[in-house]
């Protein structure tokens, strides 16, 4: 069953093409995540689904019935979708409650059971009286979604919810947020230019760059197979390497024979072993060890290679600058060269 | 789709103000170009260039003057805790209800050659300067006019973040020189809002400057329209005025075409306010009192005085009457403020609603353009299509109904109203506008998304939010109107008069003391204005935050 329906939208802004045709699906209980950098059109594909901007071409279809198309556009308020903010923007001049309450005909009386069954799913009881501005920023985040969640739509849409929230609040309010949605039973789509926020909230991500869809899979897909490597950049650390340097590398070389020898080679940090060796049997010396806590980022300079790579390794080694360890490759993908 | 209303009022307003624009532009055009340079030659060779010079002088003096008061006052107000701040923050702004000319009435019975001062100092054989002359009309005016600078630096000052106040401290910058270099610099659009505010209304002062005989373009253009009755001269010199106000404008834009002064980082650190200390502290509170003691009470203690010293020859008919024109000031003030804040309301919907349209943000700011012609010029330029319109009414029913309707419109307070939104709509708008985009536009989108019409949004989110700006925004054009002379007098309704128009009659002979009466009146009617004013600029800050 599918709850929404995008079709080659296309939108500009006077000269400036936003969107140049977005298509996809989004069925019932998924959660797709719209990932890419500031810019590349994913708020206004939100805004555009949501009824607050118009499209220039293609279709939107929620519930399948057309919401949006060329000179069709359903206003917000009659699509029954619940949108959570950036900026939270729960009205200050409201109680939790009577924000709540806003999208449900009636006072806050008539519906004090299902706002206290949404102060339950967002862990908030006791709260009801409360002003927003007299609860902690992911508190406030959890009322907003509550607020989209009254109505019962079938839809939310969560345009970068977490990036108001400090860093340590982002996982956890993420994880909450998460859970309340698949408590409540409906589809999701996140909006978002954090790989983590989208790896770990969606079940499907679109990676969109300069209004396009660039690839489309699950979280594992994207970040081990990413189909360029300006999404390999995008969603974490790479190396790149030519396949003469990965030669050099690699712990099973015969995985090379099939590679073009022009070819691309990316190679995440996690992806490589790292061993001390004081011999001569070394091919790279460490440089620049910055401890993270969990682990240590290391860069190590090959003889082969002018470009230094960057490591994970172990953080209970006390690693320094200039120490000799020898590298190896364990998994690697290659992008042949256009 | 949105409806078309919603293109209703930026047109609306936008029309108003070409009406006086075209007018005066037409009146060029239709001049055969000898005549033209006859006039001029005559005018130049005359007192065109004394005029000029007056005219600069006085706008350049006023608007220095209340720039270096107003925010010299707002940046101790802000920065600093000293005794008394907690009432001489709000004191600061009751000059506003002080018109320039009746301070300028009561200057010249104490001050003036005859008056009590110059007489006693002659008597222990000192002089003092002579008060009509431009210095005494700058002081005068700058002293009733610093308040809109300050409101305005005051906010700006405010919602600076502490961060650059502490930079400078580090680079060494003494307290003055924050204040010159950091506090002015970043504050400059909200402050250049008053100080154009504060040029516009001395431009258009008739009143003060009449009193103190400081002629001017304005008293000029009065005097060729109702004294000498040549009237393509004076339309002429509206347009030589509007020329230069426009220039005027557009070389403030362009110095600050490039740079931008909002605040880069998302989040202002506050401000933390300096606790003063000893001889410095009771300088701060010295200050202020000084002005405000100036400004404003001593002012009202004279009007008090002088009334108390004539209660025998005022007759009830007096108070009866200067009731009767308070009346009129207070309701056509009213009339005004409420026309004009409902607009700007509209349009701020219309701006929101149609947030990608050029063209209402281009007729937006040709309404708001129309704070710049001052007011005799607007009254003009509206009148003579009114009369025109009259005329064509009166042939229309002469014609075909065999009966003369009379001054139906230029016999009404329509004119009146219609001059004065297209005076003061800019500065309801201001006001109206900043209070409702500090409301985020995804505030609105939560409701729309939540099924809330745009009736409910302002009922329940809008307006309890933005009230406050809303009020202040109706108090400012409340007091200006009630203040305005010129325009009154141009375009009034025959024998409506108001308290204004009262003054101006009563002063003509200049004997002050006459014009008491009325004087303290008005002072009396803009007091709450300016108290409710105190109260809601000072609050809006706090529900925004």
């Amino acid at each position: 069953m599918r709850v929404l329906s995008c079709d080659t939208v296309k939108k500009s802004f006077g000269e400036n093409p936003v969107l140049r045709g977005v298509s996809f699906d989004l069925a019932e209980h998924e959660f797709v995540c719209l990932l890419g950098p500031s810019g590349c059109g994913k708020t206004t594909l939100l805004r555009i689904i949501a009824g607050l901007e118009a499209l220039d071409d293609g279709q939107v279809t929620l519930n399948d019935a057309a919401v949006s198309a060329r000179g069709l556009l359903v206003p917000p308020q009659e699509r029954g979708i619940g949108l959570v903010f950036q900026d939270v923007a729960l009205f200050p001049n409201m109680t939790v409650s009577q924000n709540i309450a806003f999208g449900l005909q009636g006072s806050v009386k008539t519906h004090s059971r299902r706002i206290d069954e949404l102060l339950e799913l967002i862990n908030l009881e006791g709260y009801q009286n409360r002003y927003p501005f007299e609860i902690s920023g992911g508190q406030q985040q959890r009322v907003a979604l509550a607020r989209a969640l009254a109505p019962s739509p079938r839809l939310i849409m969560l345009d970068e919810p977490f990036s108001s929230l400090d860093a340590q609040l982002r996982t956890q309010v993420r994880d909450e947020l998460h859970r309340v949605l698949r408590d409540a039973g409906v589809s999701a789509i996140l909006v978002t230019h954090d790989q983590s926020e989208a790896f770990g909230f969606a079940d499907r991500v679109l990676v969109i760059c300069d209004g396009c869809v660039v690839q489309e899979g699950t979280p594992e897909d994207i970040y081990h197979a990413p189909a360029s490597p300006w999404i390999a950049g995008f969603v974490g650390v790479s190396n790149f390497l030519t396949v003469e340097a990965l030669q050099a590398l690699a712990s099973d070389p015969t995985a090379l024979s099939g590679v073009n020898p022009n070819a691309k080679i990316l190679v995440r940090p996690e992806d490589i072993s790292i061993a001390l060796r004081d011999g001569t049997d070394h091919n790279a010396i460490i440089d620049q060890p910055r401890f993270a806590g969990d682990h240590v980022d290391l860069v190590a300079h090959l003889a082969s290679c002018k470009t230094p790579l960057h490591l994970i390794a172990n953080h209970h080694t006390k690693w320094q600058a200039g120490q000799t360890v020898e590298l190896k490759v364990t998994r690697f993908r290659a992008f042949s060269e256009e | 789709m949105p409806s078309r209303i919603w293109y209703a009022a930026p047109w609306l307003v936008a029309v108003l103000v070409m009406i006086p624009c075209s007018v005066i532009i037409g009146a060029f055009i239709t001049l055969n170009p000898g005549e033209l340079v006859e006039t001029w030659g005559h005018l130049w060779n005359t007192q065109l260039p004394q005029l000029i010079l007056n005219t600069l002088t006085l706008v350049i003096g006023v608007a220095v003057g209340s720039f270096l008061l107003g925010t010299s006052l707002a940046w101790i107000v802000v920065m600093h805790d000293f005794p008394g701040k907690w009432w001489l923050d709000g004191a600061l702004l009751l000059p506003m209800a002080i018109p320039g000319y009746v301070i300028g009435i009561v200057a010249l019975d104490h001050w003036d050659y005859s008056g009590t001062i110059p007489t006693a100092l002659r008597s222990i054989e000192l002089g003092f300067p002579d008060i009509r002359s431009s210095w005494a009309v700058i002081m005068a005016m700058s002293l009733v006019l610093y308040p809109y600078i300050y409101i305005a630096a005051r906010t700006a000052f405010r919602e600076q973040s502490q961060t650059y106040i502490d930079l400078a401290k580090t680079h060494g910058l003494s307290s003055f020189q924050t204040y010159w270099q950091v506090g002015i610099r970043l504050g400059r659009p909200t402050i250049m809002a008053g100080v154009a505010l504060v040029v516009m209304e001395t431009l258009a002062d008739l009143g003060t400057v009449s009193i103190f005989a400081f002629d001017t373009m304005t008293t000029a253009i009065y005097e060729t329209w109702f004294g000498l009755f040549q009237r393509q001269t004076a339309i002429q010199l509206c347009g030589a005025v509007m020329l230069f106000v426009f220039l005027l404008f557009y070389v403030e834009r362009l110095t600050r075409r490039r740079s931008r002064h909002d605040q880069l980082s998302g989040k202002a650190k506050p401000i933390t306010v300096t606790r003063l200390k000893g001889r410095v502290a009771w300088l701060a509170t010295a200050y202020p009192f000084a002005i405000v003691a100036f400004a404003f009470v001593y002012p009202l203690v004279t009007l008090i005085v002088w009334n108390v010293q004539r209660l025998d020859q005022q007759t009830v008919r007096d108070y009866w009457n200067t009731t009767e024109q308070a009346f009129n000031s207070v309701s056509i003030a009213l009339l005004a403020a409420v026309i004009i804040v409902a607009i700007s309301i509209f349009i701020c919907y219309s701006r929101r609603i149609l947030s990608q349209s050029r063209l209402v943000n281009t007729l937006t700011m040709l309404g708001v353009s129309g704070f710049v012609l001052p007011g005799t010029i607007i009254a003009l330029g509206v009148m003579i299509p009114l009369v025109w319109l009259d005329n064509m009414l009166n042939m229309v029913s002469e014609r075909f109904f065999d009966r003369t309707l009379g001054l139906v419109i230029t016999g009404s307070i329509a004119g009146l109203l219609i001059a004065h939104t297209i005076r003061f709509f800019a500065v309801g708008f201001y006001f109206t506008d900043a209070g409702l985009s500090k409301i985020s536009p995804s505030m609105d989108n939560a409701g729309q998304a939540l099924g809330a019409s745009w009736g409910r949004i302002f009922r329940v989110v809008h307006l309890p939010l933005a009230r406050g700006s809303f009020l202040v925004g109706g108090l400012i054009v409340f007091i200006d109107v009630c203040k305005e002379m010129a325009a009154t007098l141009v375009i009034r309704p025959f024998g409506v008069d108001t308290l204004a128009t009262k003054i101006w009659e009563l002063s003509a002979e200049s004997y002050w003391k006459d014009a008491a009466l009325p004087s303290l009146f008005i002072v009396l009617v803009m007091l709450p204005a300016v108290i409710l004013l105190i109260k809601f600029s000072a609050r809006t800050r706090n529900a925004s935050a």
